[in-house]
């Protein structure tokens, strides 16, 4: 216990709460850190205590140095820990001691007091490590290596799948790695049930603070050993929960191993030094050795998934990614393999720490009707591996021609997986309005997560089960697309609060969509009669409006007004909605960062007009996002009614239209066209916009109302159209990869930069 | 109270250090006051020139829309706070120019609902306080010393100047006046704008070079206190209710629910130094280290404040789940209202006490 100060002569102090640990040490324990079975020297903390029974006060001292100590290095280790998280009080982050724990410690030695600061220099990991010295000295403790290159070998193939699991301060965690069906990206699995600390030693104090204290290894003046039916050495308190909670942790892996499967395992401790996470780790090796560890501090930011994203990253990709093309005319004046690709990201590329990977590639939108139309036979095979859905309905389909004349192209993207280009399965089709007879730059960004999305053009958005719209080339096989609905009910959600000319733009494009609506739906039996459809109605496209606008009192209101933001029409047929949407008000803004739309999904949730057996629409054509419900860190107000949009959303996506499709057109007029919006605002405004595009979403004036027609048809099952591909202008073989970094551009990352700043690797 | 002797040495004894706050504390911990600010504080200087009897100069001073304006606008709504710590106080103007300043302010505060506009030219402004603090913790201190009159009187002189004045290294006719009230008065209130620090980290800007010409200015005079200026200082972190502030205090662990259901730091000088960390890479450190520097800590007092306040239910206290009282229509900040303002006569009453006890001859 070199490491203990004791400069002085006078450790005479009163010893009123130093009797409450020697007395309450129990007999044959560490009086230090009250491990059971202590011979002459204890095993966990090194503390000699026939030594302090033979001598006398100087001795006595350095058990109370020894305790403190033991305590402090506890107490600093806690502080780490609830500094990063931000819960610390009164200490700064690497600051000293949390102003809670510090009545907990036990008595720091008499002689150390008028010191500056006694514990500084100590080290924290110096007696409370369980690993030993060679866990601790190892740098490479924290690298990710071993478990990156089990990793690299379960995407070869040679494992099932690979369990990581988590100690941490919280508890321990199980999580299954596998690879994709379509080889690509990573499924995580969480097998198990995540095992809490709390859950397993309930006598632990509800204080975060205390907690952590303990956990750390701490003692302290009150210590819950001996109390509450908890023994009295903490071995003989904590063994049995390590054990049980491995036992809960691991019963997947125990199965999955049972069944002969190849399941390697890897360790993350994230608790680096703490005594009790560090005994499960130790334990862990008598009873199903890991295949690769990893040692992180507690104060690490990182859950596990992060640390297993993280980790995901650095491991190369086994097949490339590409992108299906048209070759240029001239480049195959006689060739039957008519669909080139360009590779975007090639086999073996490894993602950057963070942000994302981007390729561009430049491909020609060719205006010709004709230009190509060999490929789309050819290339129809891809279609089996995009779409596996069993609808064979054979609507007939506009020519694809005429969508390519539209502007509207396919962006398949595929796996270069195989021998023939034809062959590579297609991951992902993007479509998306490209101007006729211009070059067009692709865009593609491979995510931390494996997953590509496009960035540029912007696309059509998907449907949401993850089917993907037809190109050309599957045109003909008439996949993916739902049965043809007999009876329809559309909703549509329209913000009314801007000015004259904003308005009237939202208003022409509605109009414009219920126009073609009428057109193609199938006939309503009470057309024009808004609400004088009998209930038995089953067939039929019925359109319901609901105009908000601005609350009139923000934020604060006693109880709910009786004047309502809500403009209700319908149900009624399409043209005669049509007509009524011209009639809605226009309306004054009254708040920049929101609008009532939660108002108006809270009154779609409880529209008394969708029918059983209907196919479910609704639309929304707003330009800001709903209130939140509370007052969150920007300066978005919340919604007076106390309405929850998240909760609308949910309730009308789960009970009451399971089936429903949900169509975002998002009018970006004045969005923060100053710079002065705060980020928080901008991240709501891109979260609630992910939230109800996740269907598909639209922007006006990018975005023609056919484009938002052709999305209601499909859902509701009416033929789709099947654009052409892009063509490529390289007379090169196509397989050059221009994949480049752009690290600046992490903004679908999950972590904000600061968490990643203190990211630790041992 | 030890009034000093004029010559003693003038650093503070071991019982005051205790009083503020100080990090790292021989057993490792931090050593708090409670919310109460310390009063105490020994005899330092005679003021040249001297002001008459209850007549006292405080300057105002802060970056660019730091909110000085409105906070000096809020002062006579804030005084009317019937449950205001401070007691009770009559804000009565000394002349048209700040009688006009007072209704028009108070009038756009609390009826138009918005702010005023930022400040073009300069003002110099003059009101007499006139307070009773019976029935107040502070009146309970005073009876316990040699005057037991709860009533103080104050006549309050300041300068509303628009904050760009402030900045480094600029020197002008502006400046020079500005800056030279600020060393004449014997109180100082600092506004200090977390939002903007937030987003520009610049406030060291507006502050560095002003202290520096305040310390030419009292080196001139003979009146700095050792390393220090003689003068008692409010800190005042300002737009506290604004959300992202709030919220970062909250996480944090610094606020509680005070009496009336409106939150409350016990500690605001920790908060001031924790949120110097928190708004990491911010030139926030510095500026608490330089405002420690210049002056004596017990001539040092922090607060959070806020001129508007949070957004208020029916009944006065906070909703924490809707609390925001600005509301941005337009890209115009506007006030959702009603107006009630928040540690803005603290402030003040606590250096109008300070230096009436300190500042007797
Ligand atoms: N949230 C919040 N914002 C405030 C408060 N006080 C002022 N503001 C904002 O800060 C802006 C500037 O306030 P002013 O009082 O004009 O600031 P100033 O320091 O006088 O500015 P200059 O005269 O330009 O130096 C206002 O327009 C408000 O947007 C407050 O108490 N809370
Ligand atoms: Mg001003």
């Amino acid at each position: 216990m070199t490491r203990v100060r004791r400069d002085g002569p006078e450790h005479g102090r009163p010893r009123s709460t130093d009797a409450g640990y020697t007395a309450a040490g129990p007999p044959g324990h560490c009086p230090v850190c009250w491990s059971g079975g202590t011979g002459r020297r204890c095993g966990a903390c090194g503390w000699e205590p026939e030594a302090t029974a033979a001598a006398g006060s100087a001795a006595r001292d350095a058990e109370i140095a020894a305790c403190w100590s033991w305590d402090m290095s506890a107490a600093v280790l806690a502080t780490r820990y609830l500094a990063a998280g931000g819960r610390s009080r009164g200490a700064t982050p690497g600051g000293t001691v949390d102003l809670r724990l510090g009545p907990l410690i036990r008595r720091a030695p008499a002689t150390a007091i008028p010191g500056p600061r006694p514990f500084g220099p100590l080290d924290p990991f110096g007696i409370l490590d369980p690993l030993g010295a060679e866990g601790r000295r190892d740098t490479a403790a924290g690298s990710p290596a071993g478990a990156v290159s089990l990793l690299t070998a379960l995407t070869a193939g040679e494992y099932d799948a690979v369990c990581v699991l988590g100690i941490s301060t919280a508890g321990l965690t199980l999580r299954e790695l596998a690879r994709c069906s379509q080889g690509t990206g990573w499924t995580h699995n969480s097998p198990g049930d995540d095992v809490r600390w709390p859950d397993l030693a309930p006598w632990l104090p509800a204080s975060p603070a205390e907690r952590a204290f303990l956990l750390a290894g701490g003692i302290g003046l009150t210590p819950p050993y001996g109390t509450h039916g908890v023994p009295r050495a903490t071995d003989e308190a904590w063994e049995p929960a390590v054990r049980h909670a491995l036992d809960a942790t691991l019963a997947p892996l125990d199965a999955a191993r049972a069944q002969g499967r190849a399941v390697p395992l890897v360790l993350v401790v994230q608790a680096r030094g703490w005594r009790w996470p560090g005994h499960a780790a130790q334990e862990l090796t008598a009873r199903a050795p890991a295949a690769a560890r990893m040692f992180l501090d507690a104060s690490d930011p990182r859950t596990l998934d992060d640390i297993v994203r993280s980790v995901c990253r650095q491991v190369p990709l086994r097949h490339g990614y590409a992108l299906l093309t048209r070759p240029a005319p001239e480049d195959s004046p006689g060739r039957r393999t008519d669909t080139g690709a360009r590779i975007l990201f090639p086999g073996g590329t490894t993602l950057p720490e963070e942000g994302e990977l981007f390729a561009s590639v430049e491909l020609l939108a060719e205006a010709e009707a004709d230009a190509g139309g060999g490929g789309i036979g050819d290339a129809s095979t891809h279609a089996d591996h995009a779409d596996t859905d069993e609808h064979p309905d054979a609507a007939p389909r506009p020519d694809a021609e005429a969508r390519t004349r539209d502007g509207v192209f396919a962006l398949p993207l595929v796996t270069a997986r195989g021998i023939r280009t034809e062959d590579w399965p297609v991951l992902h089709t993007g479509r998306a309005r490209v101007r006729p007879g211009h070059r067009t730059t692709v865009t593609v960004a491979l995510d931390g997560h494996g997953q590509l999305r496009f960035t540029e053009p912007e696309l059509f958005a998907e449907s949401r089960d993850g089917r993907t719209l037809p190109h050309a080339t599957d045109a003909d096989t008439n996949a993916s697309r739902p049965p043809r609905a007999a009876a329809v009910d559309v909703l549509l959600l329209l913000e009314l609060g801007g000015t004259q000319a904003e308005s009237e733009r939202r208003v022409r494009f509605l109009r414009s969509v219920l126009r073609r609506l009428g057109a193609t739906g199938p006939p309503d039996p009470g057309a024009g009669r808004p609400g004088g459809e009998t209930p038995e109605a089953r067939t039929g496209l019925r359109i319901g409006l609901v105009g908000y606008e601005d609350h009139k009192v923000l934020p604060v209101r006693a109880g709910p007004e009786g004047d309502s933001v809500l403009s209700v029409w319908g149900p009624g047929s399409a043209e005669a909605a049509a007509e009524a949407v011209r009639r809605f008000p226009v309306r004054p803004v009254r708040h920049d960062y929101g609008a009532p739309l939660e108002d108006a999904l809270h009154a779609a949730a409880h529209w008394p007009h969708w029918r059983d057996g209907a196919r479910h629409l609704l639309l929304v054509l707003a330009r800001r996002p709903p209130h939140p419900t509370r007052q969150q860190s920007d300066l978005s107000l919340p919604c007076p009614d106390r309405y929850d949009y998240e909760e609308a959303l949910r309730r009308l996506r789960t009970v009451v239209c399971p089936d429903l499709t949900v169509i975002g057109v998002r009018d970006q007029a004045a969005v923060d066209t100053s710079g002065r919006w705060r980020p928080q605002t901008r991240e709501r405004l891109r979260h609630i916009w992910r939230d109800l595009g996740r269907d598909h979403l639209f922007t006006l004036g990018t975005h023609t109302p056919e484009d938002v027609v052709s999305c209601v048809d499909r859902a509701l099952g009416r033929p789709a159209e099947a654009p052409g591909l892009l063509t490529d202008p390289a007379t090169a073989p196509a397989a050059l990869g221009t994949a480049r970094r752009h690290g600046a551009r992490t903004d679908s990352s999950a972590a904000p930069p600061s968490q990643k700043d203190s990211e630790h690797h041992g | 109270m030890d009034e000093n002797k004029p010559d003693e040495p003038r650093f503070p004894p071991p019982e005051m250090m205790s009083k503020t706050y100080e990090r790292n504390a021989a057993d490792g911990e931090a050593d708090y006051v409670g919310s109460e600010p310390v009063y105490v504080a020994p005899v330092e200087f005679t003021p040249e020139p001297r002001v008459g009897e209850g007549e006292t100069r405080i300057g105002v001073w802060g970056s660019p829309a730091s909110g000085k304006t409105t906070f000096l606008g809020a002062l006579r709504l804030a005084a009317l706070d019937p449950s205001g710590p401070f007691g009770r106080w009559q804000v009565v103007p000394s002349d048209d120019v700040s009688e006009r300043f007072l209704v028009e302010t108070a009038q756009k505060l609390a009826i138009d609902k918005v702010f005023p506009p930022a400040t073009q030219a300069v003002r110099p402004y003059a009101w007499r306080f006139r307070g009773d603090l019976s029935g107040t913790a502070l009146g309970r201190r005073r009876l316990l010393r040699k005057r037991p009159s709860n009533r103080m009187e104050f006549e309050l002189n300041v300068l509303d100047v628009p904050g760009g004045v402030y900045e480094d290294l600029r020197s002008d006719g502006l400046t020079a006046r500005s800056v030279d009230h600020l060393a004449r008065a014997q109180g100082l209130v600092y506004l200090f704008d977390p939002v903007r620090e937030a987003r520009n980290n610049d406030s060291f800007a507006f502050l560095n070079g002003t202290l520096t010409r305040i310390t030419r200015l009292c080196m001139q005079e003979n009146r700095l206190d050792g390393p220090y200026l003689p003068h008692h200082l409010a800190v005042c972190l300002t737009k506290f209710d604004d959300p992202d502030i709030f919220h970062r205090a909250r996480r944090g662990g610094w606020t509680d629910l005070g009496p009336n259901g409106v939150p409350v730091v016990s500690d605001p000088a920790g908060f001031f130094d924790w949120l110097a960390d928190d708004l990491h890479g911010s030139t926030m450190r510095l500026v608490g280290q330089t405002l420690r520097a210049n002056f004596h800590p017990s001539r040092l007092h922090f607060f959070t404040s806020s001129a508007i306040g949070f957004g208020t239910l029916p009944g006065g206290s906070v909703d924490l789940r809707r609390f925001g009282n600005v509301n941005v229509v337009d890209g115009n900040e506007r006030i959702v209202g009603p107006l009630s303002p928040y540690n803005v006569m603290e402030p003040l009453v606590t250096l109008l006490l300070g230096m009436r006890n300190g500042g007797r001859p």
